[in-house]
């Protein structure tokens, strides 16, 4: 299982001439000096706005906000099943799988740690990103929002997971482009059905939306809310758990045809 | 002294230069711009809490200057393996449910120092009820094993190098208690702006350092026996984590502020956590024992 892990890790670590590990370890120091020495208290005139409240709003508190969330979503990206399964097809690694003294479950189990490993790590660095980027910021707002932004890591990563739940077994019964095929053909029709309502349906539930009736909202269901964060990590775990038992079905299954 | 031992103290030394120095450069940056354990900057002290990471920091550093190497799992080893083979799950469970019990015990103790503490509105008057409060302590335990990496960052540097190094420079007792107060210590520097106990109590801040090693002893202890047991710091990250999640349904019961008015600032509830802590030590160490005997 260490080989397998190790070989996948290798596979995705290597960008050309660069090294990830190395990049997303220069991305963190760097990020992490500059807000340090870039913080929102800091009395740089031309960087502190003034807003209709009277309320004192630091630009870089705004600039490390949009940098941090930059550098999640980016890392959240590079968690794909889809990566992980080319380099073993375009390396045609299937061939040699069958004289490995490993069975074919333990192979499709070592895809499902490493994604999990990876995501495990991601949400790791993000988190100490976010909060250095909260810890700095003038108090106020952004600083709230900051620490808001930090709170969706846990169910962006799920979302993640859950992405990755579907793309496996996508991707070992119809073969990486097939699936992404399906896939596209999936986004489009939810893209379709959303423009839909958007032109014909009815648009009146849109306009008490806004960031106000959303905060209210969630301190109206505090409890609900917190129990639902709780046992959504639970739920994300639970769905890629079955996840992998059908990708080992389905792969068992395309050996013996 | 054998020529083993005395590379092995070497290792140890260089290892502990750089967890405290790496350490104790951000909680003296922190002390020395004005900053305090109040509660009254939560998001700095999050910040100052990333500290947690500087011993596994500090053991990968170790490592790559005294040549040991990178192994994963085995001897000498990093120990982030993971095997639930040979009943090791149960570490596991050990590890995310002890927490929880000793801090009931903790609470219930309290409860009954001072009885008329039991107050059954203290979830109302944080905006909760007292649903919640039943569904707390997996609510703590699934979201701190979740987020476990600053809990990794510490185990991986006191259990992953520092215990190992020591179990081989003495026997196991002693160096249970070294490492427990060397543990303690490296906490000194925040236990002097309030960390844990706060800064009114009697013998500030000296009292408060001791407390904190007696402390560490207690859970190094059982961090300890689920490291050897399970040969992975990841049962003792978990523990840890789920420890300074402080997993309690009895505290939504229990008004602090009358406790308080009776035994004032945290150093006593402090205290009462240490009995079952150190319950929990006396039966392991029991259970090892004489395990040992019948080896023998």
């Amino acid at each position: 299982m260490g080989g397998l892990l190790y070989k996948d890790f290798v596979s995705v670590n290597n960008l050309g001439k660069f090294k990830m590990t190395w990049i997303m370890v220069i991305v963190m120091i760097a990020f992490i000096t500059l807000r340090i020495l870039f913080p929102g208290t800091a009395d740089f005139e031309e960087f502190i706005l003034i807003g209709e409240n009277g309320e004192t709003v630091s630009f870089l508190d705004v600039l490390f906000m949009m940098g941090f969330a930059g550098v999640l979503i980016s890392l959240l990206l590079q968690i794909s099943a889809g990566k992980i399964m080319e380099k073993d097809v375009k390396g045609k690694i299937n061939d040699y799988i069958s004289t490995m003294p490993f069975d074919k479950k333990t192979y499709i189990a070592s895809k499902y740690i490493f994604i999990g490993i990876e995501a495990y790590v991601i949400m790791s660095i993000t988190f100490i990103l976010g909060t250095t980027c909260t810890a700095f910021c003038r108090e106020g707002h952004i600083q709230d929002q900051s620490n808001m932004l930090c709170s969706l890591i846990i169910p962006m990563t799920g979302l993640v997971l859950i992405f990755a739940s579907i793309e496996f077994p996508l991707i070992i019964s119809l073969g990486k482009e097939a699936a992404t095929r399906v896939t596209t053909v999936l986004w489009t029709i939810v893209a379709f059905i959303a423009l839909g309502y958007l032109m014909f349906g009815d648009l009146k539930v849109f306009e008490n939306i806004n960031l106000i009736s959303l905060l209210d909202y969630i301190d109206e269901h505090k409890i609900g809310i917190m129990i639902f964060e709780s046992v959504c990590p639970a739920i994300v775990l639970v769905l890629y758990y079955l996840s992998y038992r059908l990708s080992s079905f389905l792969y068992n299954r395309k050996g013996d045809n | 002294m054998t020529a083993d031992k005395k590379v092995e103290i070497k290792r140890l030394l260089i290892y502990l230069v750089l967890s405290f120095g790496l350490t104790w450069i951000i909680f003296f940056a922190y002390i020395l711009n004005g900053g305090k354990w109040d509660g009254s900057n939560p998001y700095m002290e999050q910040f100052v809490g990333l500290g947690m990471l500087m011993p596994f920091i500090a053991h990968i550093l170790t490592r790559m200057i005294t040549k040991e190497g990178f192994a994963m799992t085995g001897k000498d080893s990093i120990m982030l393996g993971i095997s639930f083979k040979d009943k090791k799950w149960k570490y596991y469970l050990f590890a995310i449910f002890v927490p929880w019990l000793y801090f009931e015990v903790m609470h219930i103790l309290a409860l009954a120092l001072v009885p008329e503490s039991f107050d059954t509105n203290v979830a109302n008057d944080i905006g909760l009820n007292n649903d919640i409060a039943f569904a707390y302590p997996f609510i703590v335990i699934i979201n701190t094993t979740i987020l476990s990496f600053p809990a990794l960052g510490e185990e991986g540097g006191w259990r992953g190098y520092m215990m190992p190094k020591l179990m081989k420079l003495m026997s196991m007792p002693k160096a249970l208690i070294a490492g427990g107060i060397i543990w303690g210590l490296w906490h000194a520097p925040i236990t002097c702006i309030g960390h844990n106990f706060g800064t009114d109590y009697p013998g500030f801040p000296y009292v408060g350092i001791l407390l904190m090693c007696g402390f560490c002893i207690a859970l190094g202890i059982m961090l300890t026996y689920i490291t050897i047991k399970s040969q992975s710091i990841w049962p003792a990250a978990f523990m840890h984590a789920v420890n300074n999640g402080n997993p309690s349904i009895v505290k939504f019961f229990m008004n602090t502020d009358v406790f308080e008015q009776k035994y004032p600032g945290p150093v006593y509830s402090y205290l009462l956590l240490l009995i079952p802590m150190l319950l929990i030590d006396l039966i392991i160490i029991v259970l090892e024992m004489k395990k040992a005997k019948k080896v023998k």
